[in-house]
């Protein structure tokens, strides 16, 4: 664990080396001056609408600059070739492998405070109230992060840096989207087309499950504790698959 | 000290490369009068049709957006074939503001008593928006999509309508409304609708407005003639392809004629106002007309115009339908 979180310590190292921090700070600056789009609609008291475009935007970049952070970091340590001195220290390839994963997922994870913080204070400046189901929000969107990684980390030793973060992409997209599609054309399957969507539906991931933006957004209530402590479970087991399988994988391949 | 330098003339650049666009937009800006073989050759250019198609795409998302921001994020779908047969339907939306009666359909989260996921599905059911009786939020917060909708469709009549209607009756800011609905006027000279609803505007909103009654009357009346006029030809060219009005513009072709014999009343020329009414009775059969015609002859014998002897949907109840409606929601969206 130690050896992995030295390696987790690395990785976040060589990402501000990267400037990626400036990235983000820039991107979320821009959101901020979206914020002048505001005006342009000349109504005031459109809360939902600002909050709608700030949750949106910054999920879409949370997801991209996870993918993309993710998908780079073994390729490009095998392509350099600096995986090889790392290996040939006393640690193991389970180590490195967790350690990257540790490493994005931090990062990850402080790319959606820092949206959040910059979200708050865009409210905050305009006025507009969130309430305690904001910080519920957040909390899910950071455990999604850390799925994500796992997965992008795991599909990063089968496909190459590009294809990842476009078949990642897409599986982000599709899994927010493809079980209210079964959902509603279940009544209308029949025999082995029933069976076969049922599947895909317990199988596949929810990532749809990991977003209160909408709650946010039209000012519900907080959600049950009960529902965060499943969602935490949930995540866990599938961020829990895919590092079993890409561990299992990344100790089997040939460098 | 070079790279500070390479930086702050980057940012002088990007200051000079606004300052310039903005000094020469209106050499570039695009002109509604083009050539008939600019037209042609733009309905030959595959890469105009995806864009323009591409846009036209968008504005439908943004305008379905405004029904998940009505129904409060609860997102509603049309019931498949197999649940219509299982006796789940559509019905008329309870506790809808004015102007937004609509039907309302299933959830896309399903009831739990039709719901085959169990736990899955109360987790679903708490972490999307989800209720068991449709409530509606105030339309004033559909009003920044209706204006998203508008940039990416300028065509599209109604969003001017709607944008209009809730800008006016919601947001309480009719200056707002008015200027969209010029603006429509301005991108769709042709569209009766729009005539109608800124001649409506100006009728309700004068003083609002801060328009003398007289001027806005008579820019009501001329308003609604050209409505009229062009209501009368859509309807003629419907007819002649075997189609007819929808049953909004029907109401809003009679309102129009309701509202321009109104006009003409409050100006004293009560002749023109009895020809309106007979003209509107003969062609759209709006029984509110008759009411006017009564009206309009009692102030011709100088028995006053008092409010309670206008006909107007809004204080008489001759009519079935509502006030509202006929800024009712267009059909396309009734699946909600």
């Amino acid at each position: 664990m130690k050896k992995s979180c030295a390696i987790a310590y690395v990785t976040i190292l060589e990402s501000f080396r990267r400037k990626d921090p400036y990235v983000v700070i820039i991107l979320g600056f821009a959101i901020v001056l979206g914020a002048g789009l505001f005006n342009y609609f000349g109504v005031k008291g459109l809360d939902k609408f600002v909050k709608d475009v700030g949750f949106t935007v910054t999920n879409v970049l949370v997801i991209v600059i996870c993918v993309a952070t993710a998908a780079r970091q073994l390729p490009s340590e095998i392509a350099n070739r600096t995986l090889y001195p790392l290996l040939a220290k006393p640690v193991s390839r389970t180590a490195v492998f967790l350690g990257k994963y540790l490493g994005v997922g931090i990062m990850a994870s402080a790319v959606v405070l820092v949206f959040s913080v910059e979200l708050l204070v865009l409210f905050a400046v305009l006025g507009i109230s969130v309430g305690g189901v904001f910080f519920q929000a957040v909390y899910l969107r950071v455990l999604s992060v850390w799925f994500i990684t796992a997965m992008v980390l795991c599909l990063s030793l089968v496909l190459t840096p590009g294809a990842n973060v476009t078949v990642s992409l897409l599986l982000c997209l599709a899994m927010q989207t493809f079980a209210n599609t079964i959902v509603t054309v279940h009544s209308e399957l029949t025999g082995v087309s029933l069976r076969a969507t049922e599947i895909i539906y317990w199988v596949v991931p929810h990532l749809e499950l990991f977003d209160l933006s909408k709650k946010v957004i039209h000012g519900w209530p907080l959600v049950p504790w009960w529902v965060i402590l499943a969602m935490t479970l949930y995540g866990a087991t599938y961020s829990g698959v895919f590092l079993v399988l890409g561990c299992t994988r990344f100790c089997r391949i040939a460098l | 000290m070079w790279s500070k330098a390479v930086g702050l003339l980057m940012m002088a650049g990007v200051g000079l490369c606004a300052a310039l666009a903005h000094l020469s937009a209106p050499w570039f800006e695009a002109k509604g009068d083009f050539r008939q073989e600019e037209i042609e050759a733009a309905q030959e250019s595959i890469a105009l049709s995806l864009m323009g198609q591409l846009q036209l795409t968008a504005g439908s998302l943004l305008w379905l957006k405004t029904l998940e921001y009505l129904h409060n994020g609860v997102a509603y779908r049309a019931p498949t074939k197999t649940e219509e047969e299982a006796g789940a339907t559509m019905h008329e939306s309870v506790d809808t503001p004015g102007g937004l009666a609509h039907k309302d359909g299933l959830p896309m989260v399903p009831d739990k008593n039709r719901d085959w996921r169990g736990f899955a599905g109360d987790l679903q059911r708490e972490i999307m928006p989800y209720q068991e009786h449709i409530t509606h939020s105030d339309p004033k917060e559909l009003i920044p999509w209706y204006r998203l909708a508008i940039r990416l469709n300028p065509n599209l009549e109604r969003l001017y309508t709607l944008g209009a209607f809730f800008l006016a009756d919601f947001a309480h800011e009719p200056d707002e409304a008015m200027r969209t609905l010029e603006a429509g006027v301005e991108a769709n000279p042709w569209s009766f609708e729009i005539h109608a609803s800124l001649g409506r505007l100006y009728f309700d909103y004068h003083q609002a407005l801060g328009i003398e009654p007289r001027e806005a009357y008579e820019r009501t009346a001329a308003l609604l003639t050209k409505a009229i006029d062009l209501g009368d030809k859509e309807k003629a060219a419907l007819e002649k392809r075997g189609e007819q009005l929808d049953p909004l513009q029907q109401q809003l072709l009679g309102e129009s004629y309701l509202f321009l014999a109104r006009s003409y009343t409050e100006l004293g020329r009560y002749e023109d106002a009895l020809r309106v009414c007979d003209d509107g009775l003969r062609k759209t059969s709006y029984s509110l007309l008759r009411v006017q015609r009564r009206a309009t002859e009692k102030a011709q014998r100088g028995e006053g115009t008092g409010e309670s002897s206008r006909a107007s949907p809004a204080n008489t109840q001759q009519q079935d339908t509502q006030p509202c409606e006929v800024y009712e929601q267009p059909r396309a969206l009734s699946h909600c």
